[in-house]
């Protein structure tokens, strides 16, 4: 019960913060309004110009920064629950390497054209997520042997790392115009997308996370160890297969839209499970809000710190996640 | 007493057997050295025979070929040559100090350092000679490498090999991740993106003999500590037993190491993976002892960044692929056979 007021105070706090936060990055860009005009705007009496710069620049990009985010939070929180590590994350495990580089070959193939690649690049990103989470969690896998959480990781830096040079040796070819496209988005970036990119990603987000609301009594008990959680019944494998699935679709569809923003998949889960203990009925909720406000104050930050530039929201991401990569490195044992 | 006995059986024994082979196999790597060198040298947008650059190396006769030979590729194998006798020499000494297999400049984040000290010194000093740049470059190496020699002090790193690459990819993600937010912030990135690539493409003579010195003072030391080395390789259990000074040696080779990859990395980039090969390679052809695996190291690093660099010219003309990446490729099967066998955990 006690547990369950923690998680009621901490969900409220977070969706308050969560919405004035969504306010302050609607007041935020290249023109100035202030927050009685904001109102004024979504209320349908600005003028053309102005709703066009609210709604199809603005609102497009707080959405999608809260959908990435949630997204990414969500996958990390399965992906350490299922190798029960708290290093793990969708970018240290490969899928941000590998949908990038199915996207790259993607684009390298195919000529950009609007209608088809909004649906095209989260499939291509999905194939190739999961086929890096694959051979990674192949290679650490031994044999009567639970996963070792530091050659885990470890791999999965190494197999991103050997993806990241072949995509180099591609990229070389490509002409400035897509050599630029690619390379922003690899380094990951909110900005230029449309609502039809939220109308793919928000569904894949929303199904994935409802989905795993639904199993979180088969994702608390995978959290406990093996030998427990054969015995209460589960089918291990079978389950972890199934969830790393949802996990890999939700993170690659995050990164086809949002590109490779590594760490909020660390970061999220980690405080989450700090705040409200590890009963998935309370974790997920509180990591998916916790993930979305993340990425939303980031892009935030992003905006203004060189204003009237902008600092692509994966470096500032990357700022505060190495660190705490670090320190959570530094408190887990081997 | 006890400590000479015992090195000197070790070096004397290692010398009766393997002296002449080591011998041998110095002259076969120098040999392939040289000849990958003109190979290198007659590469290339513009193919050039191999008289054509034996002449224009000896004759002073100015044409086209002569021109291309002296002023681009001369330079570009030299540089070549020290980058990999730099990274190669580095990893070998990180490696013995460690005693980690799979401690190198590139992955303990030294060379990240070093590339966060270059972008503070274009930021701040627009027009700093190179020697200044290598300065800064050092004391960003120097910063990367007290952050992992903290984080190897503390417990858990002796435990596990894997936890040091673990902390060293942090470290080097961090650096990274500043970086680019500086280069982005003050807006050199055209300038920098070169340097990040890791490719040694336009590298003039000039900037070849400013480094030139640093080659001969790092591998000069890294020489003159490798008893000592092979000492500290065999563990610290073993070094205390024999009255060894752990601490100065550590520290001067930890120097030795920021003197090589800083100043590599200040005039070719980042280049991955050669640091962390190249020992290997060399132990498993001469033994475990440092005498002859740093020299043996540094042969065999500059013979890899040249067949590297060459094949990154060739692969897809007339692109020219990234030094780093082409190493990448080869340094990743590598490592990920490192990291899983058995014994890393």
């Amino acid at each position: 019960m006690h547990q369950g007021r923690r998680f009621t105070l901490w969900a409220i706090g977070l969706l308050i913060a969560l919405a004035v936060m969504f306010v302050i990055h609607l007041g935020t860009g290249f023109s100035e309004f202030s927050y009685m005009d904001l109102v004024r705007i979504i209320a349908g009496y600005g003028t053309e110009w102005q709703e066009r710069i609210v709604f199809d620049f603005r609102m497009v990009r707080s959405v999608l920064a809260i959908c990435i985010g949630a997204g990414l939070a969500l996958s990390g929180a399965i992906f350490q629950t299922i190798t029960r590590n708290e290093l793990a994350s969708p970018s240290v495990l490969g899928v941000n390497a590998g949908a990038g580089v199915a996207v790259m070959l993607y684009i390298y193939f195919e000529p950009a054209n609007a209608i088809t690649t909004i649906w095209k690049a989260p499939l291509f990103a999905i194939i190739g997520g999961g086929l890096a989470a694959l051979i990674i969690f192949r290679m650490s896998y031994r044999k009567g042997r639970s996963l070792s959480p530091m050659t885990l990781i470890l791999n999965g830096i190494a197999v991103s790392t050997g993806i990241h040079a072949v995509q180099m040796v591609t990229m070389v070819t490509l002409s400035p115009d897509k050599f630029n496209q690619i390379n922003t988005w690899l380094i990951g970036t909110i900005f230029g997308n449309s609502w039809n990119h939220v109308m793919v990603l928000a569904p894949i987000v929303a199904i994935g996370a409802i989905a795993l609301y639904c199993y979180s009594t088969k994702l608390n008990v995978l959290n406990l160890n093996e030998e427990t959680a054969i015995g209460l019944g589960a089918r291990i494998t079978k389950e972890r297969v199934t969830f790393l699935c949802i996990a890999v679709v939700v993170a690659a569809s995050c990164v086809a839209v949002g590109g490779s923003i590594g760490f909020i998949g660390l970061i999220a889960p980690h405080i989450a499970r700090r705040l409200v203990g590890v009963n998935h009925r309370y974790y997920l909720p509180v990591t998916l809000l916790l993930g979305a406000l993340l990425l939303l104050s980031a892009d935030w930050l992003g905006q203004v710190i060189i204003a009237p530039d902008e600092m692509l929201v994966g470096i500032i991401v990357a700022l505060v996640g190495a660190p705490y990569f670090l320190y959570v490195l530094a408190r887990t044992r081997g | 007493m006890v400590r000479k006995e015992i090195s000197s059986s070790y070096t004397s024994d290692r010398n009766t057997s393997f002296f002449g082979k080591f011998t041998g196999q110095m002259i076969v790597a120098l040999l392939i050295l040289g000849l990958g060198s003109f190979v290198f040298l007659s590469v290339g947008a513009r193919s050039i025979s191999l008289e054509m650059i034996w002449n224009s190396i000896w004759s002073g006769s100015v044409n086209t070929d002569s021109i291309v030979i002296n002023t681009i590729r001369i330079p570009r194998l030299l540089v070549a040559f020290i980058c990999g006798i730099h990274f190669a020499v580095a990893g070998a000494l990180m490696q013995g100090i460690t005693n980690n297999p799979m401690a190198s400049p590139s992955i303990l984040g030294v060379n990240a350092g070093a590339s966060f000290g270059l972008a503070i010194a274009m930021i701040a000093f627009p027009m700093a000679s190179l020697n200044m740049t290598i300065l800064f470059s050092f004391l960003g190496a120097g910063l990367a490498t007290a952050c992992i020699l903290y984080l190897a002090n503390r417990g858990m790193a002796k435990g596990s090999k894997v936890y040091l690459a673990l902390a060293g990819t942090a470290i080097s993600a961090i650096f990274m991740a500043i970086t680019q937010a500086l280069v982005v912030f003050f807006d050199v990135a055209q300038d920098m993106s070169y340097w990040t690539a890791g490719g040694i493409g336009g590298v003039r003579m000039e900037q070849v003999l400013l480094v030139a010195p640093w080659t001969l003072i790092g591998v000069l030391i890294a020489l003159a500590i490798s008893k000592q080395i092979t000492l500290l390789s065999l563990g610290d259990e073993v070094v205390v037993g024999l009255g060894g000074k752990l601490t100065q040696i550590r520290l001067l080779a930890g120097l030795t190491v920021l003197l090589l990859s800083g100043s590599a990395v200040a005039i070719a980039g980042p280049i991955g993976f050669v640091g962390l090969i190249v020992p290997h390679m060399a132990r498993y052809m001469v033994g475990l002892s440092y005498e002859k695996v740093i020299p043996f190291s540094a042969v065999l690093g500059a013979i890899v960044v040249i067949v590297a660099d060459t094949v990154a010219r060739v692969v897809s003309p007339p692109f020219e692929v990234p030094l780093g990446a082409v190493t990448a490729l080869v340094g990743v099967p590598f490592f990920l056979y490192l990291a899983n066998r058995k014994e890393a955990n």
